[in-house]
């Protein structure tokens, strides 16, 4: 159980004129799952590479329970990285890898031996020992790369871009196994990312880097539901984005007056955001927060039916596109061409600043 | 990602022509390379041989009793040539690993110079550089002497060292350390366990060079050992010189032996899949 804290942990590379880490301050609870989540270039490996002691930060702390670590060598932390191409050494059998890290601290061949079987049960691999890294698959590759990292009983597992080499059955299961493992270990976990819905369905906590600096950190809801900017919205699939003036409870848009719950913004130019799967398409009985526009497009997914609808916007606006995703079964009541009414309920808009 | 090989489903028959070729060209290799060492062969048994004569007329142990006899330098020699190319091996394989991983792995200002700077002896004649170092040497009491030999030879073995090794490097993912580092290993246990066992063939076709090559230098040896340290090759030409063909053949025998001994205890390094990671494809 280790809380790990970043205090301004910033890095600039040699020869490079903006910080691919950026003043990171982040709070990571003990026995917990967190992503570093972004796109790619956005410093969240560097960050996770500090935490390991790969790499020197320039500026900043790093603590484990309140202690410094940035003096102490890699192989000292005591913190594990499993890398996203699992590195098995290939010299090595299954077996001697998993046993690698008890081996480097000295324990007898015997301890070695039985913790690996123990750890290979663990990770649903028992009788893989004496196989070669190359002859066994992607998913069995990175369940001997999970298993070697946990049998030295790190205080911290640092996990970079675990799933994004897996398809998407071995992506479930692989998950579950973090997951469980986990829990079993209550192990402080930092795992890198740039798959939003990877990060939403592994981790308690999301810290979301663009450019090296945070943006948001807190659970998956807070980014679906309270985005802090329309940067983040639109990372986490917002698309709807309606520029308007705030004055109390009421904003002034193209669609006209909306009424709002939101009150995390002052008075002012504001940005109106709703998620598609929260607009409620063709309903009646509402006054309020109501808009017609036509199906331009319409998108059938199965599970559920996709719509673009124009909305003509008063005083000499240009039209405003809103995307609306509703039950499957309706793609058929709203062909193309159809005008359409629109409910934008007033607790499912979140107001993000105007951007400059 | 490697995969294992698919074992094969469909057995294809080798032509009758094919099978021609193969002998052919295994013919070739029998008659280009090992027939040479006949006339070696028998010349070093030979006592009396005088054109226009088939074989000897005579035959005689006389030159295989020199090289093994006692109170000959012929054993002498080999020993100093053993212990010098051995020795520069060792030294240019520290010398080659840093430097290898220098130039195989990092991107740096003026590395193609220093590139060019490895390469340069072996464009630049070594008797041009040896006289100036000979004079050095002599300085520092390193002419005339054993360690003195040791390190003019590693004049024309290390450019082949640190290019195998640069080329090694080349195609290793550092990040293997990495990993080791977090999983709790020491710098010297990342190195023994992780770097060692990825470099090595490349390790052993870089040896196989630097020894060969250490092994059979002439010129080198002859100015800064100053005739106080006789090697093999040494020994062979005031032999060759001296017009005794028997001796010559049974120590160009000896000479050749080793080499082809080395090529063979390492032959598994220098063919297929490894070969590629010495730099020098497929044998």
């Amino acid at each position: 159980m280790t809380q790990v804290d970043l205090q301004k942990l910033t890095k600039i590379y040699p020869g490079s004129d903006s910080p691919a880490v950026h003043a990171l301050s982040l709070t990571m609870p003990s026995g917990r799952i967190t992503a570093l989540l972004g796109p790619s270039g956005c410093g969240k490996t560097t960050a996770l590479k500090m935490i390991a002691g790969l790499i020197t930060p320039s500026e900043g702390n790093i603590l484990f329970d309140g202690d410094s670590i940035v003096g102490v060598p890699t192989e000292k932390r005591e913190v594990v990285m499993a890398f996203q191409n699992h590195l098995l050494f290939p010299h090595m059998s299954v077996s001697q890898n998993v046993g690698f890290g008890l081996k480097m601290r000295g324990l007898d061949r015997h301890t070695i031996q039985r913790r690996v079987s123990e750890m290979l049960d663990l990770v649903r691999l028992p009788g893989l020992d004496d196989r070669r890294p190359h002859q066994l698959s992607g998913g069995q590759q990175q369940r001997v790369a999970l298993a070697r990292a946990l049998i030295v009983e790190p205080r911290v597992l640092l996990l970079d871009e675990p799933l994004s080499n897996l398809d998407a059955h071995l992506r479930g299961e692989m998950r579950e196994l973090i997951h469980d493992v986990q829990q079993q270990f209550k192990l402080t976990t930092i795992f890198v990312t740039h798959d939003q819905e990877e990060a939403v369905v592994l981790a308690d906590q999301i810290a979301l880097l663009f450019e090296g600096q945070l943006h948001q950190y807190g659970p998956p809801q807070a980014f679906y539901e309270r985005p802090l900017n329309e940067r983040v919205a639109r990372f986490f699939g917002g698309i709807n984005f309606i520029p308007g003036y705030k004055r109390g409870s009421v904003i002034e848009t193209g669609l006209g007056q909306l009424q709002c719950y939101s009150a995390a913004l002052s008075d002012g130019a504001v940005v109106v955001t709703i998620r598609p799967e929260n607009v409620a398409i063709g309903r009646n009985g509402s006054e309020i927060n109501v808009a017609h526009g036509r199906v331009e497009s319409s998108t059938y997914l199965g599970t559920h039916a996709r719509f673009k609808v124009s909305v003509q916007a008063g005083n000499g606006h240009p039209p405003l596109v809103l995307e609306v995703v509703a039950d499957a079964s309706s793609i058929h009541l709203y062909p193309v061409g159809q005008t359409v009414k629109l409910y934008l309920p007033p607790e499912k808009i979140w107001l993000v600043p105007a951007e400059d | 990602m490697q995969k294992v090989a698919p074992s094969q489903s469909i057995s294809i028959k080798p032509r009758w022509g094919n099978s021609v070729g193969r002998w052919l060209a295994v013919g070739a290799i029998v008659v280009g390379l090992l027939l040479p060492f006949l006339p070696l062969l028998i010349w070093s048994f030979s006592h009396r041989w005088y054109f226009p004569a088939v074989a000897p007329t005579e035959w005689s142990l006389r030159a295989w009793r020199y090289v093994f006899g006692d109170n000959t330098q012929a054993l002498q020699a080999l020993g100093y040539s053993f212990v010098i190319a051995s020795a520069t091996t060792l030294l240019s394989i520290a010398i080659g690993i840093p430097a290898g991983r220098a130039l195989g792995l990092h991107e740096f200002r003026g590395k193609a110079l220093v590139r060019f700077l490895i390469l340069a002896p072996t464009i630049v004649p070594p008797l041009a550089v040896a006289m100036g170092i000979h004079i050095v040497f002599i300085r520092y009491g390193l002419a005339n002497s054993l360690p003195g030999v040791v390190l003019v030879h590693l004049i024309p073995v290390t450019p082949y060292m640190v290019l195998v090794m640069a080329s090694v490097f080349a195609n290793y993912n550092p990040q293997y350390e990495e990993q080791a580092r977090t999983l709790g290993a020491r710098p010297w246990q990342v190195f023994w366990y992780v770097t060692l066992p990825a470099i090595f063939p490349g390790i052993i076709v870089g040896g196989l060079f630097a020894f060969i090559i250490s092994w059979s230098e002439y010129l080198l040896t002859l100015l800064i050992g100053g005739g106080q340290v006789i090697t093999l090759p040494l020994l062979l030409f005031s032999f060759a010189n001296s017009g005794d063909n028997a001796i010559t053949a049974a120590l160009s025998i000896v000479f050749i032996g080793p080499a082809v001994l080395f090529l063979i205890l390492t032959s598994r390094y220098l063919t297929g899949r490894n070969a590629a990671i010495g730099g020098i494809g497929r044998l």
